[in-house]
Parts: structure tokens; sequence; C-alpha cells
């Protein structure tokens, strides 16, 4: 099982990511700050699904209303 | 600059969330000093030459709208997740060498949106010299502002997302007081109920005909921004943020414009809004109004350089060159094509339609893989890894069946509407080209999915449950 270790990280992914020493230690404590906390931002809400999902069925019923104007 | 926070801006790095600066109201501005340019004027002259106006402004809304929900919830999300670009976070489904395959299509179709901006910068500037002087500007003057006008976008470009983001602070403010002086000046010298009423200026043959032509172009208009929003979705701090920043600026302040632009063709009879501003405006505010458009448009173009320079990163002889490097190369090039403007600048409609039929399918591949089979999980150290050792290496770097499913979803576009000459079949009315070209991909991609990837886990697709026992632990 995998665990958000640096020491993890590095061991799997020392010089196989094409990157510079430099770069890939940057590479290495952003990828375990980002398993820690599974991500750096929380999903869209159910509040954002159900503006999205209205703003989906009202493209819809404007375009049927436009076709039907023909 | 802190080292590190110059690093992740630059380079393909993950961005985390110490680093991000962009709440809902900057990433808005953004969004709108990206969305705002001629481009937005040219769909608008597109529509008023094919449709009525209240069929204008309803499918201007329309296409836009879904086209930039579906472009954001394929790319958008998962880079503001995870801190990456758009290039990188298609690695999951298409594989190292699949995305540069991809990658190396965008940067054709980027090449055609830098040189299109930049040769209006030169139009704008050559309106407003005849204006100004009452003469004609030679013809040399459209290639050599052009040029002029691309070298000052890689010039932004080296200065970085900070200078983007000053720019856009003091250009999108302006810019929209132009517009509603615009649409002032507009409502005063002509009557709305004319706007109101107007007739297409010069239609094909059938009503519907024309309203499917015109929801392909603005359909494809909001597809378009897809391979930018990764870029500007990681430097948010909060995923509603990316994703509504790019409903508001993209799609809506996008919508405003084309409607402003569709009512000056309808009134004053020219699509090109450098053509009709100065009538509209008078000199004085037409030249200003050309002046912020030309602002509008170096901001613009600054973005889709910034946004192909970090995709250029993927391929291992820049991924550790100087950023003046590796955005030099993509300048050069757009230099180049900018002795030949208007070729281009003629064609504006192909690249939409084009953007239609390359970034609906991947959308709707990167949305099945991302939020279907991976539970929107990624594995961050798989996407960095480009050794065979990779979850995403599938075969010689490639997923050959998201490769062929895109290749065919394409056909089926082509086969429907010809991208380049216009000619549709018979079907093209009732279904669209775009709804069949997606529909392909989605049907074959899920069917693949269900009967292939997830039963014998190809790419790991299972790893989100590994994920889940960490964060219980």
């Amino acid at each position: 099982m995998k665990t958000a270790n640096i020491d993890d990280v590095r061991v799997e992914l020392a010089g196989k990511t094409g990157l510079d020493p430099v770069f890939e230690e940057l590479l290495f404590e952003r990828i375990t700050s980002i398993e820690t906390y599974g991500g750096e931002t929380a999903k869209l809400s159910k509040t954002d699904t159900t503006f999205i999902t209205a703003l989906v069925v009202v493209c819809v019923g404007l375009m049927a209303l436009c076709i039907s104007w023909i | 600059m802190d080292k590190q926070v110059y690093e992740s801006q630059f380079s393909t790095l993950p961005v985390i969330k110490s680093e991000r600066n962009l709440g809902l109201l900057d990433s808005s501005l953004i969004n709108i000093g990206w969305g705002i340019a001629t481009w937005c004027f040219l769909t608008g002259g597109l529509l008023a030459l094919l449709v009525d106006f209240k069929t204008a402004v309803i499918i201007s809304f329309v296409g836009n709208t879904l086209g930039v929900i579906l472009a954001a919830l394929a790319s958008t999300i998962p880079s503001a997740k995870y801190g990456i670009d758009t290039y990188t976070s298609i690695i999951s489904f298409l594989g190292k060498n699949g995305m540069k395959i991809i990658l190396a299509i965008f940067l054709i179709t980027n090449l055609g949106w830098v040189v299109v901006l930049a040769s209006m910068i030169a139009r704008s500037c050559q309106n407003i010299y005849e204006a100004l002087v009452g003469v004609v500007a030679p013809e040399w003057s459209f290639p050599a502002i052009t040029i002029i006008a691309v070298l000052l976008t890689w010039w932004s470009v080296v200065k970085g997302p900070s200078a983007l983001k000053i720019m856009n602070r003091i250009m999108v403010p302006g810019l929209l007081v132009v517009v509603v002086i615009m649409i002032i000046s507009l409502i005063s010298k002509y009557d709305l109920a004319t706007i109101v009423n107007a007739k297409a200026i010069d239609p094909y043959d059938g009503k519907l005909l024309n309203i499917i032509l015109v929801f392909e172009l603005c359909l494809g208009a909001g597809l378009s921004w897809w391979p930018g929003l990764g870029a500007l979705g990681r430097l948010n701090k909060t995923s509603p943020s990316a994703f509504w920043g790019n409903v508001f600026g993209l799609s809506f302040a996008c919508v405003a414009m084309n409607v402003l632009s569709a009512a000056a063709a309808y009134s004053i009879g020219g699509s090109d809004p450098t053509t009709w501003m100065i009538p509209l405006g008078g000199i004085t505010l037409g030249v200003i109004a050309l002046i912020f458009v030309i602002l509008a448009n170096m901001t613009s173009n600054s973005y889709v350089m910034y946004n192909t320079c970090l995709g250029l990163k993927q391929f291992n002889v820049f991924s550790n060159r100087k950023w003046i490097i590796v955005s030099g190369s993509f300048a050069v090039p757009a230099i180049i094509i900018s002795f030949f403007p208007d070729f281009v600048y003629g064609n504006y409609q192909m690249l939409l339609n084009f953007c239609v039929a390359l970034f609906g399918p991947l959308s709707v591949l990167q949305i099945l893989d991302y939020y279907v089979f991976r539970k929107q999980t990624i594995n961050l150290r798989s996407i960095y890894n480009k050794t065979n050792s990779s979850d995403y290496y599938y075969t010689l770097g490639v997923n050959w069946a998201a490769v062929i499913i895109f290749i065919l979803s394409i056909v089926t576009y082509c086969a429907i509407l010809n991208p380049v000459t216009w000619e549709s079949s018979g079907i093209f009315t009732m279904t669209t080209a775009s709804i069949p070209s997606m529909a392909v991909c989605l049907v074959l991609y899920y069917l693949y999915g269900r009967l292939v990837i997830v039963p014998y886990n190809i790419g790991n697709v299972d790893y989100y449950k590994n994920v889940q026992e960490i964060i219980e632990e």
C-alpha cells in the first residue's frame, strides 16, 4: 500500500522524470504534499453541480425554442 | 521572486496551494481578459451573416456555454485539483507519447490563433492610422505590425503569469467601459427595434442549415479554450473559482461581445470590428476603443502563447531549457507565418470548426477517463514517470485505443461537415456534426472502458481505491 511519504516518492521516481535533480526534488515535495491531502482543491460542490445542470437544461431549452421558430 | 514559485509557474511541476494566487474575482477577470479579443467580434460578424439578431443571441449563448462547460469539466477541474496543466493531465488517458501526438496538433492550431490575433492588431493599427492621418496605410504595414505584435506577445510571455495578471487588472475594466460606451453609441445612433428585428445579412438557403452552422461555430468557440484551461485552472485556490471563472469570462463575456459585434454588423454592415468602431464611436472614441481592442488582443495572445509554451516543456528537448528559449521556439514559427497573415486571417471559421472536431472528442475522452473510470483520482507519480514502469505507459507510451477512437470521431465530424469548405451531408441539419462526433467517442470509449479498461485495470484505473485507503488511515 502506498503512503504519502517523500522517501517513498523519491525511491519510486528518482531518475525517471527526465528532470534535473533540483527540479526532481521540487517535484517530490509537491507530489508528497498533494498525496497527503488528496489534492490541492476540493471537488465541485452539489450546489455547483446543480447550477451546471440548470445551465445545460436552459441551453437545451433555448436551442429547442430557436428551432421551433423556423 | 521566490525560486520555487518561479519554477512552478514556468515548468510543468504541480502548483501547490501556497503558490496559488487566484480567487473567483481574479480568475474571472483573467478569463475575461483572455476571452475578449477580436475573435469575439469575428464570431459576431459571422453570426450576423447567417442568422437574425434574436437567433444570434440565443445560439451564441447556447454554443459558447455548452462548449465552455464541456471543456472546463474536462480540463479545468483535474488541473485545479492536481496543479497540472492540460497537457500533463491528458497523459492519464493518452499516455506520454500519445499526449505528444495531440500536443503537436495543438501547436499548429495555436500558431493559427496567435497569428489571427496579431493580424487583427495590425488591422486595428492601420485603421487608427487612416482615421488620424487620412491616408490609407501601406500594405507592407500589415505583415510588419503583425510581426511586431508577435514579438511583444513573446516579451510578455517571458515575464510570466504575474505580468499577465497586472495587465488584466488594467485592461479588462478599461475594455468593459469601452464596450458599454460602444453599446450606448450603437443604441443612440441606430434604432434598437431595428437591431432586434435585424435579418441575416447573407445566409445560405435553409434557415435550419444556418442555425446549425452558427451553433457549430459557437460550440467551437467554447471548446477552443480546452488546451489552455489547465494552465489557468492550476493557479486557482479552489475548483469553483477555476470553473466559474471560465464560465463568466470565456462564455458570458464572449457572448456579450458576440452580440455587440453582431448588432454592429447588422447596423453598419461590416463584420470586421476594426472597420465599424470608428464610424460608430467617432474618431476619438473609435480610436480609444481600437486601442483597448489592441490591448485585449495582446493579453489574449499572451495567454495562448504562454499555455502553448507550457506544453512544449513536455518534449524532452525543452524540459530543462530556460523559459526564454522554450517561448522563443514557438514565437519564431509564429513570426514566419506572420509574413503571410491574410491566409490565416481569412480562414478564421476553419479554425473554429477544427476546434470542435479536435477538442470535442478530447473533452469527452477526458471526462470519461477522469470522472467515470478514475473517480476523479490521478496517480501523479505515474504522470511524471517517463519510463515503462508508469501506470500510464500503455503500449509504447500510447493508449492506442483512445487515439484510434479520437481519430474515428474526427472522421465522423468531417464526414458530416467539411471544416474547410463547409459542405455538409444530408444529416447535418438534423444532428449537427459535433454531436455525432462526440457521441461516437462517448459510446466507443465507454464500451472499451467497461469491457477492457476496468476489468483488466488498464492504466491502473483502480488507483482511486488506494487513495481512499490512505485518507481513511
